[in-house]
């Protein structure tokens, strides 16, 4: 007895026996897991059927149709989805924080919206993006840097909009969403509007980005997608320490030292970016962004050293394990993604704005 | 040594005076309370005093050095605040408020000597049992012992408290007061408080500063303290009762 006394005095001076640290690295156990299922049931999903056997053969063997499609075609969607959801999530656990605002998200503020109108100027005023259509319904995009800058120019014109909005006074939470539903509707009619100046095919490929997809993530789009992501997840986690101080209000984040408008500021560029390249190649998906944080604060806590990372796995996860219903629910057609999102996520917010929690 | 000066200090905001040519030094190891009736500009005289107001005339300086030299980071590891409302969101844990007081101090992650600073001060202010409940589940003075605790955290050597027992019965009144008190003089610390309750100021101040209209109009220890003084600063009739070396303050309606 005596032993086991003095061991878990050790383990409790060790600081192991804390229960919500243990907690949250089980958690993030889980999600990495169930993401890695996910995965794979994303890469053996989809409208050609193929068997089990031919599956696994496809995984480690790179030759035949099959494989063809396993292992180019469904992994780089998946691969695609995997960066778009956790550059959502994350963008939407920040807004969030920075707007105090638990309704916030890259869909609800416009800021997606803003992206595709800059996508859209880039590509129809300035001819950057001929569209030319592969297939069906696939189309690519050429020139893609110059695209994703406008997407990026857009949204960001969006985000200090809001920014600019947040700082007036007496603006409660609900009403700047109002205002950020407001201003993507109206990049939305500025987008229509461009296309009446735009070709048949140009329409039919801006119209068609109204409901995110992710059948246009390719290897190139992807290469981008894991470029502005990277430079977010460095940019937040290098900072996670002060979103924590945020967290206790203006005037108490100043005090330990936060310039606080700077931060703000800065942090909205930063989800501009990552919203804005994944948008510009894939469309607009919306509620990913808003859901997660949500679903991480309950698993654990509000401390963003776990809920920017966390965000973004759970994000990813969203992502991916919508696009398989996506793929599922009128097989052998595939639904866009975003309706799919939109479906599950429109009745949280209408939860969340009925609750009126805080973050 | 580590004084903390306001040489001609004024404010407007939105060209209304706040503030109007204020001098004070505050020395440490004692606990300074500002008094006066609201809209005296007690809280901004604080909140400028703790470089969270920046557009004031003059000058405040620490050490030898202009409050405007110093970086606000640098500042946080010196001085913490207690705002009158607190805005942190309700869902953190005592444990992860008082961890984010520290963050003036971390640099990557924190070190074992900030979680046992942590854990010192959950044992000192008695908030051991509800380490890991979040804070819209406290009453409202375990809740104001763990917004002390995350101030206390900073380690400061300058402690701005504004009015950090309203709403507060009057035990937890006194045990915060006691808290604050201890702090003061074990730490060596300047302790300025705004606080309404002038009768707990005499008990637990040690130096007082009544303002009105945004000037200083007298400060000083106890004895400056008389019905004529309470009467200007208040516009109410006050009576000065002496109990055994104890002052006591009581204010009368109009007659």
């Amino acid at each position: 007895m005596e032993t086991r006394d003095s061991f878990l005095s050790k383990i409790a001076e060790e600081k192991l026996y804390d229960t919500l640290s243990l907690r949250r690295l089980l958690w993030g156990l889980i999600i990495c897991f169930i993401l890695v299922i996910v995965f794979f049931v994303a890469l053996y999903v989809g409208s050609y059927q193929i068997s089990f056997f031919e599956f696994l053969r496809a995984l480690f063997r790179g030759e035949g149709e099959v494989a063809y499609i396993v292992r180019e075609l469904r992994l780089q969607r998946a691969i695609g989805a995997v960066l778009t959801g956790a550059s959502l999530g994350i963008a939407g656990a920040v807004m969030q924080n920075v707007l105090r605002n638990p309704l916030a998200s890259p869909f609800t503020l416009g800021v997606s919206h803003g992206a595709i109108f800059g996508a859209s100027v880039g590509i129809i005023v300035f001819g950057f993006g001929k569209l030319h259509t592969v297939g069906p319904q696939g189309f690519t995009i050429f020139k893609t840097y110059p695209v994703a800058l406008f997407a990026f120019l857009g949204a960001l014109s969006v985000a200090v909009l809001i920014y600019i909005l947040s700082r007036l006074r007496d603006l409660s939470p609900q009403a700047i969403i109002l205002a950020g539903v407001t201003i993507g509707s109206l990049f939305s009619s500025a987008t229509m509007f461009l296309q009446y100046f735009a070709t048949d095919v140009q329409v039919a490929a801006t119209v068609y980005w109204t409901f995110g997809d992710l059948a246009k993530a390719g290897i190139k789009e992807n290469k981008l997608i894991f470029l502005s992501f990277t430079i977010g997840f460095l940019f937040f986690m290098g900072h996670r320490w002060k979103f924590n101080g945020l967290l206790l209000g203006e005037e108490v984040a100043k005090s330990l030292g936060i310039e606080t408008k700077r931060l703000r500021l800065l942090a909205l560029i930063m989800t501009s970016l990552i919203v804005a390249v994944p948008t510009s190649f894939l469309g607009i998906i919306g509620f990913v962004g808003l859901m997660s944080p949500h679903i991480v604060r309950l698993l654990v806590g509000n401390d963003y050293r776990y809920v920017i990372p966390y965000s973004a796995l759970v994000g990813a996860t969203i992502l991916l394990s919508a696009d398989i219903l996506a793929k599922v629910i009128l097989a052998p057609r595939t639904l866009p993604v975003g309706i799919v999102t939109t479906l599950v996520g429109a009745p949280l917010f209408l939860y969340l704005l009925l609750k009126r929690r805080t973050i | 040594m580590g004084m903390l000066s306001a040489e001609s200090l004024s404010l407007n905001l939105k060209d209304k005076p706040i503030l109007q040519e204020l001098d004070f030094t505050f020395e440490r190891g004692k606990l300074y309370v500002i008094l006066g009736p609201n809209g005296a500009g007690k809280s901004s005289f604080l909140r400028v005093l703790g470089k969270l107001l920046d557009s004031y005339n003059g000058k405040v300086v620490y050490g030898n050095k202009d409050l405007r030299e110093i970086r606000l980071s640098e500042y946080a590891k010196l001085r913490a605040y207690l705002p009158q409302r607190d805005e942190s969101i309700p869902q953190l844990t005592v444990k992860e408020l008082i961890l984010f007081g520290r963050m003036p101090h971390l640099n990557f992650e924190p070190s074992k000597r900030d979680y046992q600073k942590v854990e010192e001060l959950l044992q000192s202010l008695n908030l051991k049992a509800y380490e890991n409940r979040p804070l819209r589940d406290l009453s409202g003075g375990e809740l104001q012992r763990a917004l002390l605790a995350r101030a206390l955290a900073q380690e400061p050597v300058i402690l701005l408290l504004d009015e950090p027992v309203n709403h507060l019965d009057p035990k937890n009144q006194l045990e915060i007061l006691r808290l604050v008190k201890k702090q003061t003089i074990e730490k060596n610390i300047i302790t300025i408080m705004v606080l309404h309750e002038i009768n707990l100021a005499l008990s637990f101040g040690d130096y007082f500063i009544f303002m009105k209209e945004g000037r200083i109009l007298a400060h000083g220890n106890k004895e400056i303290i008389t019905s004529e003084l309470l009467s200007k600063v208040y516009e109410l009739p006050a009576r000065v009762y002496h109990l055994n070396g104890k002052v006591l303050i009581q204010f009368k309606e109009h007659p």
